[in-house]
């Protein structure tokens, strides 16, 4: 079954709370657009994957100044000069507390997700290639810069 | 001192509920996964144990059944970003007393830990 575009809204309703609550931020969500297999992946991004009646996989990506400015306020304001094992710490978890908290927003429409431990991926220039199908990307803008969501994620078929 | 266990993979998890605990007055010990929480709840005798449900090597859930089996009075607490109805219910019916969804406020995990040890 392909993927649907509502199935981003959890995810952004989660993001928006989860770094308002640990940032004390407000954010902009942006328009989605279909991954045609050219976008680029920013340079810090955190993978979860999603199993249950729904699979797939989500990522959050970061520039690095960015995912340095949201360290630095889940940090209460400590100074991030660059991404060390702290910094990535914090910006796997907001990756792991955002889809803890879309998970419980299906659970409630019905869908039961468990959701594996976050990866994080540090690089520049990478692309990804979906192994199921396409995937949704939906620009997110903090005041810290912008997050990026890649949501690849399809219904259990049924048995 | 009351002693706190905290259990989570994340670093960032363990060095914030630290922060919050240690000025609250308790002494704070730590494991980042389920199988190195059980060896440390043996070693430390904590008081009151907070868990991460998503860990490697051994998960939250399975770490609080055999903590429970080693020590059927053990206090648990678990915290975790899973605060779906259903990982609720599993964390309750394996034996945790509470649970505090991340992300969360400091006081109400001083609270949970202050009602846990009774």
């Amino acid at each position: 079954m392909a993927l649907k575009v509502e199935y981003i809204n959890p995810f952004i309703e989660a993001g928006t709370e989860v770094l308002r609550k640990t940032t004390q931020m407000t954010v902009d969500r942006g328009k989605p657009s279909l991954d045609n297999g050219l976008f680029r992946v920013p340079d810090i991004t955190v993978v979860l994957g999603l199993v249950g009646d729904l699979c797939g996989q989500v990522l959050y990506g970061f520039s690095v100044e960015t995912a340095m400015g949201i360290a630095s306020r889940m940090m209460g304001g400590e100074e991030v000069t660059e991404m060390d094992d702290m910094s990535r710490s914090a910006i796997a978890e907001l990756g792991n507390m955002i889809t803890g908290n879309a998970a419980s927003r299906f659970s409630k429409l019905g869908l039961n997700i468990d959701v594996s431990t976050p990866s994080l991926i540090t690089g520049s220039n990478m692309r990804i290639t979906w192994p199921l199908h396409n995937a949704l990307i939906v620009p997110v803008s903090t005041e810290c810069g912008e997050m990026v969501v890649w949501l690849s994620m399809r219904e259990r078929d049924k048995e | 001192m009351p002693k706190v266990l905290v259990v989570d993979d994340a670093a960032f998890m363990r060095a914030s509920l630290r922060k919050i605990l240690e000025p609250a007055g308790f002494e704070v010990s730590e494991a980042e996964n389920g199988a190195v929480a059980v060896n440390t709840y043996q070693e430390v005798a904590p008081d009151v144990v907070t868990m991460d449900i998503t860990m490697p090597e051994k998960d939250g859930i399975q770490a609080v059944k055999e903590i429970r089996a080693l020590d059927p009075a053990a206090k648990i607490i678990m915290v975790s970003a899973l605060g779906q109805e259903n990982m609720v219910k599993q964390a309750i019916l394996s034996g945790a007393k509470d649970f505090v969804v991340k992300p969360f406020d400091g006081e109400r995990v001083v609270e949970s830990i202050k009602k846990a040890m009774g």
